[in-house]
């Protein structure tokens, strides 16, 4: 059983004579453990493909299977509980809340799991060393660098310990320096053992993961272990 | 998601955009400070009348003859006699005035005499503070004697050691020199006022020609007032009866049946019915319609003030319809973490409900300011009921869940991609 088992999703806006396939008929599946990058140029589908499998977006149809249970027909309630439990999301833009500090992000997964404040404590703390931002808890994403944010993010990510971790153009926003720190924590995440579905539409990124997806006017047009990881 | 933290990301929402908060909540202040005002101040001015007209008689019923009475339909001292013989009647007194003027040796005042006979004390609740009242005897042989008020003993005597002292009373030529036997604390001239007002009884006093006429009429306004038995008032002018009874029931609550059958008896009697000539004042009922005005007086102009409280209530529905488009952007990144439809609704219904119990607490206090400054100005206390309380409490969280929800609904009902997509 795989972990994520996409069967002929289809993904349609404006129905009708100018409808637009954003999916057009993709099936994928990720095992558990795999590091997945999903390539392609911006209007390629790419991110509705993301949203899909992050349950942020339903679809037009076709089916979803998550560890075997169907999710493609469930309620918005429905879905926000397997998204605190499953999946851990890192935006390119962050999305950190400005309001909260660093700790108070990485807390809100781990509060609408319902725990308790102890556990949440120590959960976002070791969150935050996995991140090295032990030190800047407090301070609001406002004091901090796009690579600081980024790493908040990551920590938020995986505080609640989901198994899988969607990253959208992680790097997209940071300079090259801050976007190496934060390729480095995902390549730590994957050894860790989590399966890692990386949006991008940087070839030299999509390089870095052991597999990659083309896709290309809401096709997969390619599907291939990349050499280096083989090698490994 | 507990309640706690709800409160924690209101309250913390509220303070981030301070001014536009504490503008959000003036509308609210000012809508539950003007109701709690006028109930406030409604409730003291209502204890004061209430009060007032308490003080002025123990539950007593007053049984009026009309001006057009003949000789013959007055009441008489055998109506009395049958009264008292009535079983649920408790006190019964007929009740009879004059002015005149007073004098001693070294003063002169004008007079108001009160008459009636032993049982008047109780049926007007005149209260003793020295002294006595006069007896069933006194009144039956016309004894010269009298209970003066405080008022009274301070200008004939400058002081209430008085009792033994003498006081001469003078009407129409004639002088009645009364022992002093008591000293009264009560107004007397106010507990005839719900038959005559007070105004007109001293308009009378003014108006009367032997007092005009009198050496102290003109230059003094020295007044005083006496309670005399009712035989001693009959000595001056020749009367065939009384114009007014009081009475008191056994029953307090059967006030208004006993009066309307003493009424009953006045009319066998004398063999007047359907003249309606009687009739019944009870003070109960009077009180009670006072009461009824006030209360739809203060809920009338409480209703009108509570229009503010709406319009407060639509200022906080706007402000949460702005924060809820301004922060469209973090319900996405909310439910993104798994935030459901319910936790977002409570969220941005917790907020605009501590923004309406704030403005609520706030207009509260204002509110009672305001009613304080009121009651001092118009001399009245002002009574804070946890009625009120619960009012200001409920009213603006009623308020906040009321047009709070609209917007907590719109904000929890959005999709995650939807919120998220939008900047």
């Amino acid at each position: 059983m795989s972990l994520i088992d996409v069967r002929n999703v289809y993904k349609i806006y404006n129905p009708g004579e100018n409808e637009v396939r954003a999916l057009d008929g993709i099936s994928l599946t990720i095992e558990k453990g795999e590091f997945v990058a999903i390539i392609g140029q911006s209007g390629s589908g790419k991110s509705t493909l993301m949203n899909m499998l992050g349950l942020l977006d339903t679809c037009t149809s076709g089916e979803y299977y998550m560890d075997g249970i169907d999710v493609s027909n469930m309620t918005d309630d429905e879905l926000s509980e397997i998204r605190n439990k499953k999946i851990g999301f890192i935006f390119q833009g962050f999305n950190l809340i400005s309001s909260l500090t660093a700790k108070g992000n990485v807390e809100l997964p781990l509060v609408y799991r319902g725990m308790k404040r102890a556990d949440r404590e120590k959960l976002s703390t070791q969150a935050l060393e996995m991140v090295g931002l032990e030190k800047r808890m407090n301070h609001r994403p406002s004091q901090m660098s796009g690579g600081q944010q980024q790493r908040v993010a990551i920590a938020r990510a995986i505080a609640a310990k989901p198994p899988i971790i969607l990253a959208d153009e992680p790097t997209g926003n940071l300079d090259s320096h801050s976007g190496r720190d934060v390729m480095k924590i995902i390549h730590k995440l994957h050894e860790e053992g989590r399966t890692i579905i990386l949006i991008t539409h940087d070839n030299g990124i999509a390089e870095e993961a052991q597999r990659v997806v083309r896709i290309q006017d809401g096709k997969i047009i390619e599907d291939y272990m990349n050499k280096k990881s083989e090698e490994n | 998601m507990s309640i706690w933290e709800n409160i924690k990301i209101a309250v913390f929402s509220i303070r981030t955009n301070a001014m536009r908060s504490i503008l959000t909540m003036l509308g609210i202040i000012i809508g539950v400070a003007s109701v709690i005002a006028i109930i406030t101040v409604g409730n003291g001015g209502k204890d004061f009348v209430v009060d007032l007209l308490s003080d002025m008689s123990s539950g007593a019923v007053s049984i009026q003859v009309g001006t057009s009475a003949t000789a013959g339909e007055l009441i008489t001292k055998e109506d009395i006699q049958a009264l008292r013989n009535i079983d649920t009647i408790q006190y019964v007194s007929p009740m009879d005035y004059k002015i005149g003027s007073a004098y001693t040796d070294e003063k002169t005042a004008m007079c108001f005499a009160l008459a009636g006979n032993e049982d008047l004390a109780q049926v007007m609740n005149i209260k003793m503070r020295r002294g006595r009242f006069f007896t069933e005897e006194e009144n039956n042989d016309a004894s010269n004697v009298c209970v003066v008020t405080e008022i009274g003993a301070l200008v004939m005597f400058n002081s209430l050691d008085c009792i033994g002292e003498y006081v001469n009373f003078q009407l129409n030529g004639q002088v009645v020199k009364m022992r002093i036997i008591g000293v009264t604390s009560s107004d007397l001239t106010a507990s005839t006022s719900s038959s005559n007002s007070t105004v007109s009884m001293y308009g009378d006093m003014l108006s009367n020609p032997e007092f005009q006429d009198s050496p102290m009429g003109s230059g003094s306004s020295a007044m005083m007032a006496i309670v005399c038995p009712i035989t001693v008032t009959d000595k001056l002018s020749n009367t065939n009866g009384y114009s007014m009874l009081y009475l008191t029931a056994k029953d307090q609550t059967q006030a208004a049946v006993v009066g309307n059958a003493a009424k009953n008896i006045l009319y066998a009697k004398h063999g007047n019915f359907g003249s309606n000539i009687y009739s019944v004042v009870n003070m109960e009922s009077f009180t009670e319609m006072v009461d009824k005005i006030i209360n739809v007086f203060t809920t009338f102009v409480a209703g009108i003030s509570a229009i503010a409280l709406l319009v407060g209530g639509i200022g906080v529905m706007n402000i949460m319809l702005v924060s809820v488009t301004e922060r469209t952007r973090e319900i996405g990144i909310r439910k993104s973490l798994g935030a459901k439809t319910s936790t977002i609704l409570f969220q941005f219904l917790t907020e605009s409900v501590i923004l309406c119990l704030i403005g609520g607490i706030i207009g509260f206090i204002a509110g009672v300011g305001m009613a304080a400054a009121v009651a001092a100005y118009a001399g009245i206390k002002i009574k804070i009921e946890l009625s009120t309380i619960a009012i200001a409490v409920g009213f603006s969280s009623a308020v906040g869940i009321f047009f709070g929800i609209y917007p907590a609904r719109k904000a929890a009902k959005m999709l995650p991609i939807d919120a998220l997509r939008r900047d």
